[in-house]
C-alpha cells in the first residue's frame, strides 16, 4: 500500500489504472519518459482517483449474493460473492452477476493518514 | 441500471491526473507533447475497453442517423453497371447467340444515340474502331457516327436474318464458320491471301479510312453505319450485292467501292475471329470474358511451347523437362530459397516455425523434390512431442479451479473502501464506499454500498 502518500494503490487495478499502466509503459518503451517519472504518475493517480471518487460520486449502491469466500489480510477485505444483483438507487433494474470479487481497503485508514 | 457518470469522473480523473504531473514532467525535461501523449494513448485505450461511453468519444447515436439517408444512394451507382456487363457478356460469349440478337430488334424503337452500342454488330465493331483511331486522331467521328446511325436504323433491320445466320454459323462452327466467311468475301473480293495479308490490308485500309474521315467527315459518318452489321451477315454473295444495291439509295453518294467495303468486312471478321479466340482461351482459364481486354496480345496460342527447359541426365543427354516438373523444380528451389533467407525459421516465432516446417516436410514427401536437404521429418515429430510435453508441464496443474476462482474473475471485481464489515453467523453485512465496479464489462461508480450475503 502506498501509505507515504496516504492513498491505496488499489484503484491501478482497475481499467482505469492498467489502461493508465499500459500508456506509461508504451511511453517507457519509447523512451520518452523515465521510469521514475512513470511512478510519480501512478501515485498522483491513487490520489486523484481517491478523491474524485469521494467528491464527484453520489450514487448509492446494494448488493445481494451468497459469499463464496472471505479473507481479511493486511487490513484488506477480499469477497469472493456468487450470485450477485447489484442495484443503484434512483435506477430501475438491475444488474446480475455470477461471480464478483471485491477487494476493499479500509477507509479508516485512510482518513487517520 | 445506467453507468452515465463513469464517463464524466473518469473525464474528471484524467484531467485531474494530467494536470497534477504537468509540473513533474516539467521538471523531469520531458517535452509538453509527451504529456498529451499520454493523455490520448490513455483515453484510447479506455475507449476501446468499451466499459462505459466517455465524452472524449463520438457519440454513437449521432453518426447513425446520417448514415441511414446515405445508404440508398450508394447501390444506385453499383446497379447501374450491370446491365452493360451483363449485356457484354451475352453479346460476347458465343453460346448465346439467340438473346443478343432478340435484344435489339425490342430496344431499338426506344434508342436515341446511346441504345445503338446494343445492336450485336456494333458492339462487336467498338473496339476495332476504338482501336484503329487513336493513331490518327480522328475521334470526333464516333459521335457523329452514333447519332447519324440512328435515323437510318430501320434500314439495319432487314440485316437482321443474315446476322443471325452468320451467327448459327458461327456457333456451330467456331472458326471455321468465320473461315469460311472470310473465304466467301475473298472469293468476292479481290485478295485470297492468308490471315497475314489480310492484316496487312486491314492496316491500310485503316490509314484509308482515316484519310476518309478527315476529308469528308459528314459522309463518313452516314456511310459507316450500314457497313457494321455487315460483319456478321455476309453470307451469299448475292445478299451482300444487293447490299450494296440497297446501301447508295439508303447512304447518299457512295465513296466506296465494293473492295473496300469487303475489306472492311474481312477486318472486323478477323477481329471477330480474335475476339472468338481470346473468348475460348478466356474460357478455359475460367476468367470472365469482361475482365480482360478482347485482344489476344500474347502470341496465337500457348500449344507451341511443349517443352520450356532441358536438363542433362546421368549420362549427359538433354532431356526434356514436362510442365509438372519444371513446377515441382521451381518450386523446391524458391522454398530452399525461402529458408536460406530466414535462417530455417529461426526469426519466427517456435509454434510458427514448427508448423511452417511440417508444411515443408509434408510436400517434400509428396512431390518428393530434391530440396529436402535438411534431414527427416522424424525430427519434427520429435519437437512437436517436445512442445507439447513441455506445454503440458507448464499449464496442466491440479489446482486450476482455484486458480479460476481467484484470477479469472478480473472482469467481475469491485475496488473500493470499507468502513463496516459485520458478521453475525453466517450473515455478512458491510458498508462500503468509493468504489469502481466492473460487472458483464460495463463499469459503475458508487459513493456508497451496502451488501449483504450469506455465507
Amino acid at each position: 500500500m502506498a501509505a507515504n502518500t496516504g492513498f491505496y494503490d488499489l484503484y491501478r487495478h482497475g481499467s482505469l489504472g492498467l489502461t493508465l499502466t499500459d500508456a506509461l509503459d508504451e511511453l517507457i518503451g519509447d523512451e520518452s519518459i523515465a521510469p521514475q517519472l512513470a511512478m510519480k504518475v501512478l501515485t498522483q493517480f491513487d490520489r486523484v482517483v481517491a478523491e474524485t471518487l469521494q467528491e464527484k460520486v453520489k450514487q448509492r449502491l446494494t448488493f445481494k449474493g451468497s459469499l463464496d469466500t472471505y479473507r481479511f489480510c493486511d487490513e484488506v477485505w477480499t469477497f469472493l460473492i456468487r450470485n450477485v444483483t447489484f442495484k443503484m438507487d434512483g435506477n430501475q433494474g438491475s444488474v446480475v452477476a455470477d461471480k464478483v470479487k471485491i477487494v476493499s481497503c479500509s477507509a479508516k485508514r485512510n482518513d487517520d493518514k | 441500471m445506467s453507468n452515465v457518470h463513469v464517463g464524466q469522473v473518469y473525464e474528471a480523473v484524467i484531467q485531474g491526473v494530467i494536470d497534477a504531473v504537468r509540473v513533474d514532467f516539467e521538471e523531469n525535461g520531458v517535452e509538453d507533447g509527451v504529456l498529451e501523449d499520454l493523455k490520448k494513448k490513455w483515453q484510447m485505450k479506455l475507449s476501446q475497453l468499451n466499459v462505459a461511453q466517455f465524452p472524449w468519444d463520438p457519440k454513437p447515436e449521432q453518426p447513425a442517423p446520417p448514415a441511414q439517408p446515405a445508404a440508398p444512394p450508394a447501390p444506385a451507382p453499383q446497379a447501374a453497371p450491370p446491365p452493360q456487363a451483363a449485356y457484354t457478356q451475352s453479346t460476347l460469349s458465343p453460346q448465346t447467340s439467340a438473346q443478343p440478337l432478340s435484344l435489339p430488334n425490342i430496344n431499338q424503337p426506344h434508342s436515341n444515340g446511346v441504345p445503338v452500342k446494343q445492336e450485336p454488330g456494333l458492339v462487336r465493331s467498338e473496339p476495332v474502331a476504338i482501336k484503329q483511331e487513336p493513331g490518327a486522331g480522328s475521334q470526333p467521328v464516333h459521335p457523329g457516327y452514333h447519332n447519324a446511325s440512328h435515323p437510318s436504323l430501320p434500314t439495319v433491320n432487314p440485316s437482321i436474318a443474315a446476322t443471325r445466320a452468320v451467327q448459327a454459323l458461327q456457333n456451330k462452327y467456331g472458326e471455321g464458320a468465320a473461315a469460311s466467311i472470310a473465304s466467301m468475301s475473298n472469293g468476292n473480293g479481290k485478295v485470297g491471301q492468308g490471315n497475314v495479308g489480310q492484316a496487312q490490308q486491314q492496316q491500310q485500309q485503316v490509314q484509308q479510312q482515316h484519310a476518309q474521315h478527315q476529308q469528308h467527315p459528314q459522309q463518313q459518318q452516314y456511310q459507316q453505319h450500314p457497313q457494321h452489321p455487315q460483319q456478321q451477315r455476309p453470307q451469299h454473295p448475292q445478299q451482300i450485292q444487293q447490299q450494296h444495291m440497297q446501301r447508295p439509295q439508303q447512304g447518299g453518294p457512295q465513296q466506296l467501292t465494293p473492295e473496300q467495303v469487303y475489306q472492311r468486312q474481312m477486318q472486323q471478321q478477323m477481329q471477330q475471329r480474335m475476339q472468338l479466340q481470346a473468348q475460348q482461351a478466356q474460357q478455359q482459364r475460367g476468367i470472365a470474358p469482361n475482365n480482360l481486354p478482347n485482344a489476344q496480345t500474347d502470341g496465337p496460342s500457348d500449344d507451341c511451347w511443349e517443352a520450356v527447359m532441358m536438363r542433362r541426365n546421368a549420362e549427359g543427354q538433354a532431356v526434356e523437362m514436362g510442365r509438372v516438373e519444371i513446377d515441382d523444380h521451381l518450386h523446391a528451389q524458391i522454398a530452399a530459397r525461402a529458408k536460406q533467407m530466414e535462417g530455417g525459421g529461426l526469426m519466427l516465432p517456435l509454434k510458427q516455425a514448427t508448423k511452417v516446417r511440417s508444411l515443408d516436410n509434408r510436400r517434400n514427401r509428396a512431390t518428393g523434390g530434391p530440396s529436402q536437404v535438411d534431414g527427416g521429418e522424424d525430427d519434427m515429430k520429435d519437437e512437436d512431442l517436445d512442445d507439447d510435453a513441455i506445454n503440458s508441464d507448464l499449464d496442466d496443474s491440479d489446482d486450476n479451479k482455484e486458480d479460476d476462482d481467484e484470477d479469472d474473475d478480473m472482469g467481475h471485481m469491485m475496488l473500493c473502501m470499507y468502513d463496516k464489515v459485520q458478521r453475525v453467523k453466517n450473515k455478512w453485512k458491510c458498508t462500503l464506499k468509493d468504489g469502481v465496479l466492473t460487472v458483464n464489462g460495463k463499469e459503475y461508480v458508487f459513493h456508497k454500498a451496502t451488501g449483504e450475503y450469506e455465507w
